[in-house]
């Protein structure tokens, strides 16, 4: 009775509360870098969940045994494993997008929204704790660059996970596309959750 | 110095065991990237060199190409692939060429690095299809807007640099090419 709302609590606080990209700034990198579309973002969204999510467990369950003087490597080693896992499926499986996200798979490795998750939780809670939490953060992150992700394409390009969307009518904005277009979105985004969240707020 | 060996061994053991689940993974998967990578180059040149069955990988000198025949083992024409320095990395695109080296016969990029939904649209097939039948005797010129003169490509919105760098790597590569007299000019 006590230990469901307790995972539960783990896993949905990655949705809104501490959502990795708009509440925690964190990941910063592939975010702006990759979600000039959609399916880039989505791609970027569960390579980093799947990293996270095998990290955290491993983490996790020999939290004891690793020395705390080495965590850091240890923790480096663990994640750019299966970092390197995703890389070789996606180049077997997926060529098309393993080729778009090209550097951005390997850089996965020192992203910080996985670091820091091991550092601050996966170390220090229960094996299913963790495997929530990492759950949350990875779902919460891919959230978010597929919304980051359609924003832009819809902008920049008129069409949605390259559907076209907008008519022939419409003069696509380049500049979502570039690197200044990533954070003129981000920015807004985060303006507009974060009033979103005063409200819900105020109400409660 | 307990503290030490036991720090060693953890690092050690991570390490150990890590190499060891990528060597299982990469052995599942190598087969699979290798095939990827050859079905890139096969689909690039046949789609290069429409009514190609069969080719044949050659050098002379340093340059290497593809001899392409039909199904009744005759050259259609020579597909290569032209590289160079495009926006922001390298470009590598197939071209083909009829047998004469007089006519293009199509192109393919295969490898960029150009802004997405920009420069990135070098690799799509509207912009590629502009190349096909133009003479490769010739340079090719860039234009913004509609060409209105033979052997002209029109630039990409908004990726006049990657277009430009696009057409002077294939001007580049074509006389590249005819100086190595791979065809059945020669």
């Amino acid at each position: 009775m006590t230990k469901t709302p307790v995972i539960l609590k783990d896993f949905a606080k990655g949705l809104w509360q501490e959502n990795p990209v708009f509440r925690l700034l964190i990941g910063m990198c592939p975010t702006l870098a990759v979600t000039s579309q959609a399916q880039n973002g989505l791609a970027m969204g569960l390579a980093t969940s799947f990293t996270l999510i095998a990290s955290s467990t491993i983490v996790s369950i020999f939290r004891k045994l690793i020395p705390k003087e080495v965590r850091i490597p240890s923790y480096i080693l663990i994640i750019a494993t299966f970092v390197t896992i995703v890389s070789l499926y996606l180049q077997a499986k997926f060529p098309d997008i393993s080729k778009d996200l090209g550097p951005y798979i390997p850089l996965i490795i020192v992203n910080c929204l996985i670091l820091g998750r091991q550092e601050v939780f996966a170390s220090k809670n229960p094996t299913h704790r963790a495997a929530a939490d990492a759950l949350g953060m990875g779902l919460g992150f891919t959230i978010s660059l597929v919304a980051l992700g359609m924003v832009r394409e819809l902008l920049g390009s008129g069409t949605i996970f390259s559907f076209k969307v907008l008519g022939d009518g419409f003069r696509p904005w380049i500049i979502m596309l570039t690197p200044p277009g990533a954070f003129l979105s981000l920015g807004l985004m985060l303006g507009m959750i974060n009033i979103i969240d005063r409200l819900l707020k105020g109400k409660s | 110095m307990k503290k030490g060996l036991k720090i060693t061994l953890t690092l050690t053991l991570i390490a150990v065991l890590s190499g060891a689940i990528l060597a299982e993974v990469y052995k599942v998967t190598v087969e699979d990237i290798k095939a990827n990578q050859k079905k890139e180059i096969e689909e690039a040149v046949f789609s290069v060199l429409p009514g190609a069955k069969e080719y044949k990988r050659e050098t002379r000198g340093s340059r290497e190409f593809f001899k392409c025949f039909d199904d009744k083992a005759e050259l259609r024409g020579i597909a290569f692939v032209a590289e160079g320095i495009g926006y922001q990395d390298i470009i590598k695109v197939v071209v083909g060429v009829d047998s004469g080296l007089s006519k293009i016969t199509g192109i393919r990029v295969i490898a960029h690095n150009e802004t997405p939904g920009l420069g990135a649209k070098i690799s799509e097939g509207w912009f590629e299809e502009q190349f096909k039948g133009l003479s490769a005797a010739v340079r090719l010129d860039l234009v913004k807007g509609e060409p209105d003169k033979k052997n002209q490509i029109q630039a990409i919105t908004g990726a006049t640099i990657s277009s430009q760098a696009l057409v002077d790597i294939i001007n580049k590569e074509i006389e590249d090419i005819k100086k190595h007299k791979v065809g059945n000019c020669d």
